[in-house]
């Protein structure tokens, strides 16, 4: 048994419904359960239940040595898994004091924001399903299914590919990457404007997600929100700027914010995303060393000391991870925090006074992936 | 600030906070007023000797990054809720509670949040192994005579292997 499966009516009134929406709705993204009380179309009160998925990472990692631990976490958000690796791989570097060549800080870089378009393409078709729209849905996993090949030529796996390492990546981009990665940015912008026509310029979504679950700024900062959540409610708050990591301060990029805070404006934020990521891939292209390592001198056995957060701009917002090490080949303690974790804080704020059918609009612009909720 | 019991250093790029438990909230308050408004991130953890709650802040003006970290004998392990300053640590107030142990006073909704309501166990404590069984021969070890928000030169590098 999980939890209280239900909330306590409000003694003298027989008019509010509660309904239990999830582990199993199809809307979830997964398995989260939301605890509603209606009254008519309305919400009144909004329990999130979490935890359905839950494998417990960071004690199972504290039983592996560093270089196991990375492919662990490339299982919390599975649908932007390669993402995950690095502020955990960014934070040992640092306690060890690893120097990471120019070549793999590029090519880290190509492939994070390749995989940041990856995912927001796979949050566009389910989050347009559950706003009723099937096409979206086929045209986005075509675009995804290039970026997953890409992955594959180069790293041999498509969606956990356990491509970083410390020090660098694991091993050389295919001998075609460069001319592959350039061809699919050229279709991929003559997609753009399909994608445009479908979502953010049909009125029939636009009427569904203007003015819909409102979020503002103050309330934003003070949850934790991160990512396309808190830049929508007018915060620019990217990893990326405000904590440089790898190559990211070389690189010219408009970080999109718009101040309504309501689900058209995070839908709006994550389309200008891919745009500023295919603008990244190619100033990266331009300037990635052709030659070069690409992986910088590691001890043989990884044994940090010492204790460091490190955080990145995943395609959900800001995810940190915390490593406390004791200069032993096991890690004492692994904390990795989550964006969709402390985004998913705001069911309650965004759901009470909202329809019913506009709570699946808010939560597909959460954009939540319980594989990184629950860990 | 001054008659708080704390040691600050710099690690990194981070100002990193030893705070007493009795000033933990206090100083913490003090750093939300010095524009400390985004919580980044809150974990308990198993020291050997106790549990330690540490808190990663972050200024969206400044730019100022912090860590705050105390720690609490296993018989006692309660600190003051921060909720009330920054409403984004309630769910890692919970998972602290779920996973470690910890209690945080005047918490809103202090439940479990990721395993299961009857659960009975604090599965990152390191007394159980990764199946949830107790080790036999897991003993704490001795609190610390110098703790870590305690100036003193000749003790700093005490045995404590993951000072934050």
């Amino acid at each position: 048994m999980r939890g209280p499966t239900t909330i306590d009516p409000v003694p003298g009134r027989t008019d509010e419904m509660i309904i239990n929406m999830g582990p199993q709705h199809p809307a979830t993204h997964g398995v989260l359960k939301v605890v509603v009380g209606l009254d008519g179309e309305r919400i009144t009160r909004a329990v999130p239940h979490i935890g359905f998925l839950h494998r417990n990472h960071e004690k199972i990692e504290e039983a592996r040595t560093y270089s196991q631990i990375i492919s662990y976490a490339d299982r919390m958000d599975y649908v932007s898994g390669l993402q995950n690796e690095l502020p955990f791989i960014l934070a040992v570097e640092d306690l060890l004091g690893v120097e990471v060549p120019k070549r793999a800080q590029y090519l880290r870089v190509i492939f994070f924001e390749l995989f940041r378009i990856a995912s927001h393409l796979v949050w566009l078709g389910t989050g347009m399903l559950d706003l009723g729209a099937i096409t979206p849905f086929l045209y986005t996993f075509r675009d995804r299914e290039m970026i997953l090949d890409l992955t594959e030529k180069t790293a041999g796996a498509r969606m956990l590919p356990n491509y970083y390492t410390f020090g660098g990546v694991r091993r050389d981009v295919h001998p075609d990457f460069f001319k592959d990665v350039a061809e699919f940015l050229d279709f991929f912008e003559t997609r753009l404007p399909d994608y445009y026509a479908l979502v953010l310029d049909s009125p029939v979504f636009q009427a569904r997600a203007v003015g819909v679950g409102v979020l503002s700024k103050e309330r934003a900062i003070a949850r934790g929100a991160s990512g396309p959540v808190i830049r929508a409610s007018g915060v620019p708050y990217d990893v990326r700027k405000a904590e440089p990591y790898d190559a990211y301060d070389e690189f010219e990029f408009e970080i999109p914010t718009r101040p309504e805070g309501d689900v058209y404006a995070r839908f709006w934020v994550r389309f200008k995303e891919m745009e500023e990521s295919v603008k990244i891939i190619r100033q990266a292209l331009e300037k990635v060393p052709k030659v070069g390592p690409y992986k910088g001198k590691v001890p043989p056995r990884v044994k940090p000391k010492g204790a460091r957060y490190r955080a990145v701009e995943i395609a959900r917002g800001h995810l940190g991870t915390y490593v406390v090490a004791d200069g032993s080949e096991y890690p004492v303690r692994i904390k990795h925090r989550s964006p969709s974790f402390a985004n998913l804080q705001l069911i309650p704020d965004l759901f009470v006074g909202a329809r019913f059918a506009d709570a699946i609009a808010i939560l597909s612009s959460l954009d939540p992936v319980f594989g990184e909720v629950d860990r | 600030m001054t008659e708080l019991r704390f040691k600050k250093t710099t690690e990194f790029d981070e100002e990193v906070y030893a705070v007493h438990p009795e000033d933990y909230r206090a100083l913490l308050e003090a750093l939300k007023s010095e524009g400390f408004d985004y919580p980044r991130s809150l974990t308990g953890m198993d020291t050997g000797y106790g549990l330690r709650v540490v808190v990663h802040l972050y200024g969206i003006e400044s730019g100022r990054k912090a860590t705050v970290y105390t720690d609490v004998p296993y018989d006692a392990p309660e600190v003051p809720s921060v909720t009330d300053l920054w409403p984004g640590l309630e769910w890692f107030e919970r998972e602290a509670y779920d996973l470690v142990g910890l209690r945080f006073a005047g918490h809103p909704d202090h439940r479990r949040i990721l395993l299961e309501e009857d659960w009975t166990l604090h599965p990152l404590l390191k007394r159980y192994d990764t199946g949830g069984y107790l080790l036999p021969d897991w003993q704490p070890a001795p609190w610390p005579e110098t703790p870590p928000w305690q100036e003193e030169e000749a003790a700093e590098e005490s045995q404590e292997g993951g000072e934050a």
